[in-house]
């Protein structure tokens, strides 16, 4: 009788809390806040208004890209880590300092006022 | 004959009417051309014809004016141009060091006209690298190129006289072209010098100072006063080496040769506005009341 009282109380205790065993394994940020069938409602809802050219996109880019137009699906986006952030950078200064320096051998620059041969 | 406004003032200056003009095109294409883009291109040297109107226009220009060179310098020259204005070919560079093999072995054939071409083609590579080698700070390299553009338009140039004092020569190089080569050899210091140092460099003036480069733009000018690159250059000089009168006399020759000169903004095909231009710098301070 003890034992099934305490039972009781523990499982009340478990309910109020709220825990729910389904979805304790995601975080926040992991759980599905857009469904398919909100995409397609939207889908449906913007073809109702598509013009004729509209109609030739396939209709799952047309899903594919109204949900990512719409705000309100969007969540948090994922950040890159520091280091491949620091990496990118890294690169693109390379390409940049690589791209500021004109080939040897290329068309001819006229970019200043330089005097443009004759023939 | 750089442009296109030259072309048609030149090809307009033998006395032709529009009307005759036009026939002479629709001999080129049988298409024609629209009378209103020839009078546009006549009147204003910023205008920028399509590539076909371009094509008409000099295939017409050069049956007129035929080159005294030899056909196949010719299109030698008018491959490289290709080349070195092409935008999407990977192998500029391996390209035109093979063009280079051929021309050094070319240049010990044919006749001295054509040695003469050669030559001129070969300087004409060495000078087309100038600005880049200049903008990337190599200066080694900027140094070499320049001294052998300047050797092949110097042999050119000398070739070019010999044929002239040749009794039996019976082509006559005329004075445009030698002023073209003379230009050329004047591109090759203006070109290799920064923007910020042409006024203090002293190759640039020595040059300008043993040459008759100043009184040969004078007399180009004379027989075609519609050519506004010579006025251009005669005024960018004569505002490097800040001479006064020589400012004044090319600045006249450039609003006479279009009137749209007179704005220092003006930006015609090819060049920028003479206020964005340092080497302008002075001649604007004279000009300006």
């Amino acid at each position: 009788m003890k034992t099934s009282i305490i039972t009781l109380i523990f499982l009340f205790f478990i309910s109020s809390c709220g825990f729910n065993t389904d979805t304790d394994h995601l975080s926040n940020t992991q759980k599905p806040t857009k469904t398919p069938l909100s995409a397609e409602k939207l889908a449906t809802s913007k073809e109702e208004t598509l013009t004729p050219d509209q109609h030739l996109i396939p209709k799952n880019r047309a899903i594919e890209q109204e949900s990512i137009n719409s705000a309100d699906i969007v969540d948090d986006p994922i950040k890159p880590l520091p280091n491949q952030n620091k990496t990118t950078t890294i690169y693109n200064a390379k390409k940049l300092r690589k791209s500021a320096e004109h080939p040897a051998i290329k068309p001819i620059i006229i970019e200043e006022d330089d005097m443009p041969r004759l023939d | 004959m750089s442009n296109l406004y030259s072309k048609v003032h030149r090809l307009k200056s033998q006395g032709w009417t529009w009307n005759h003009f036009l026939q002479q095109i629709d001999l080129i294409y049988a298409g024609g051309i629209d009378e209103k883009t020839l009078l546009a291109l006549y009147r204003q040297p910023h205008r920028k014809a399509s590539a076909h109107v371009n094509k008409v226009i000099t295939t017409l220009h050069d049956n007129v004016f035929a080159s005294p060179f030899p056909e196949d310098t010719q299109a030698l020259l008018a491959i490289y141009n290709r080349l070195i204005h092409s935008k999407n070919n990977a192998n500029v560079a391996d390209d035109i060091s093979d063009f280079i093999i051929f021309l050094n072995g070319d240049l010990q054939h044919g006749s001295t006209l054509r040695q003469a071409r050669l030559h001129w083609i070969k300087a004409d590579i060495h000078l087309d690298q100038l600005s880049n080698l200049r903008i990337n700070g190599k200066k080694l390299a900027l140094l070499s190129q320049q001294k052998l553009a300047l050797y092949h338009y110097q042999q050119s140039y000398e070739l070019l006289q010999e044929l002239n004092s040749d009794q039996q020569n019976d082509r006559y190089i005329d004075d445009f072209t030698l002023y073209k080569v003379q230009q050329n050899m004047l591109a090759c210091y203006l070109n290799s010098s920064h923007p910020q140092q042409r006024y203090q460099d002293n190759a640039l003036h020595n040059y300008l100072l043993h040459s008759n480069y100043i009184k040969d733009s004078k007399r180009a000018l004379h027989s075609e006063p519609y050519q506004w690159i010579i006025a251009r250059n005669g005024l960018r000089f004569s505002s490097i080496q800040k001479n006064a009168d020589n400012c004044d006399y090319f600045y006249r020759a450039l609003i006479s040769a279009n009137s749209a000169f007179t704005d220092y903004n003006y930006a015609p095909l090819g060049a920028p506005a003479i206020i964005n231009s340092e080497d302008f710098k002075w001649a604007i301070q004279q000009l300006t009341p």
